[in-house]
């Protein structure tokens, strides 16, 4: 199943809400269709976020059933927004996530770190050092910079849906999108010792 | 301090503006037909409504209009905004290949449970209204059964021609009325159910002068 729509290309809400309803009526053709629509980008989002991908899958599944759930009691109400709202739903997710991540968290000895990180390697084998490189970088941008970035290029909004998600007009975002994209080339431009917490 | 409002450049400017379209709009309200004059304010109207409809606070939509390609980074932040495009769909890519189908076998289930019992739900949701409508339901089979039957001290109706026509139409509408509630059960119209049902109550209600003409009993 390949996403029918690619992220911030024509536009998939001209369809939505007749799936929406469709789907919301117990039709599971229309709600393969939406999953089929978002499912990856959600994923992206979430485990750019987590890190990790397992927990990644998890949580979308456990978002789509969240989406599914309200569609099907009638507690969507966000009529025209479904991609803001569901982002909302997956930010909030993925939040959770970390949040428990972080509870949970013990001491890492610096050689599992170093092998887990490797064990990244294999799933993406010809993803550019460039790609690593900014996929680390990014990992150490601050939560509110980062989130505006994953939003923007992993999960792909534009920058009207993320007025609405984050209910922030367009101009703020606009300013924290070219920040966040400054710090993130300034640290891709410097020496790896430099390498600090930016959170 | 001058209070002279020309004092200011920029409000000096403004209100030149302004006077200026104030002369012209007098210019062409002047000039104008009554008829052009209607189809002049039918285009402001117009005009005033696509403009409410545009998404977003007055201030984005001068940003959006007044920037160009606002949502393009500007060029020196083109390369990292351009090299996190392909780090997106890397991460997009990097999803297992059945990750849409694991969605939708955890989520479909919550789907499926709407779908089968859509109507149920919603009438779960509404157990007093379901409750009311039975009862309503109830009062109307009561009331059509007094009616049809033969009642210990009512006189026999006088013309059984007569009655045989009204008994078919009762049955007739009683029919209908259970076929519309099979309808709006099934799609969960609990409020056009108790709708009709008080309707067809009231209905027979109004009509019992006449069946108690027919049939010689007592009215309620």
């Amino acid at each position: 199943m390949k996403p029918l729509v690619e992220p911030r290309q024509g536009n998939p809400d001209d369809n939505i809400p007749a799936l929406l309803e469709a789907a919301s009526g117990g039709d599971q053709s229309a709600w393969r269709e939406i999953v089929a629509m978002y499912a990856r980008r959600v994923y992206a989002l979430i485990r750019s976020r987590c890190g990790s991908h397992d927990v990644a899958e998890e949580v979308t599944q456990s978002v789509f059933v969240t989406v599914a759930t309200k569609l099907s009691s009638g507690q969507y109400t966000e009529l025209g927004r479904f991609e803001p709202w569901l982002f909302r739903v997956a930010v909030n997710r993925a939040r959770d996530e970390q949040r428990r991540l972080r509870r949970h968290a013990a001491p890492v000895d610096p050689a599992t770190f170093s092998a887990s990180r490797d064990e990244r390697e294999p799933e993406d084998p010809d993803a550019p050092h460039q790609i690593e490189k900014l996929r680390d970088a990014l990992s150490r941008l601050g939560d509110d910079d980062r989130e505006v970035i994953e939003l923007r290029h992993h999960a792909g909004l534009s920058f009207r849906q993320m007025a609405d998600l984050l209910e922030q007009p367009i101009g703020t975002l606009l300013a924290r999108h070219h920040r966040a994209l400054r710090k993130l080339r300034d640290m891709m431009t410097a020496e790896p010792a430099s390498h600090g917490g930016n959170r | 301090m001058s209070t002279d409002r020309n004092d200011n450049p920029e409000r000096r400017f403004s209100t030149t503006v302004n006077d200026a379209h104030r002369n012209e709009s007098a210019d062409r309200s002047a000039k104008m037909t009554p008829e052009l004059h209607r189809i002049s304010d039918a285009l402001d109207r117009d005009a005033a409504r696509m403009r409410a409809d545009l998404p977003g606070t007055f201030e984005d939509r001068v940003a959006l209009a007044t920037t160009p390609r606002a949502e393009q980074p500007p060029p020196e932040l083109a390369g990292i905004a351009g090299a996190l495009d392909a780090l997106g769909r890397s991460e997009r890519a990097a999803a297992p290949a059945d990750l849409e189908q694991s969605v939708v076998l955890a989520s479909g289930a919550a789907l499926r449970r709407k779908g089968a019992a859509g109507v149920a739900g919603r009438l779960i949701g509404a157990p007093l209204r379901l409750a009311a409508a039975i009862a309503l339901v109830a009062t109307v089979g009561l009331l059509w059964y007094a009616v049809s039957s033969t009642r210990p001290g009512a006189s026999t109706p006088r013309d059984d021609g007569s009655k045989a026509v009204l008994l078919a139409s009762i049955d007739h509408d009683i029919d209908e009325l259970f076929d519309t509630m099979e309808h709006e059960l099934r799609y969960g119209y609990v409020d056009d159910l108790l709708a009709d049902t008080a309707a067809f109550s009231r209905l027979l209600a109004s009509d019992w002068s006449m069946r108690a003409a027919l049939y010689e009993v007592d009215e309620p």
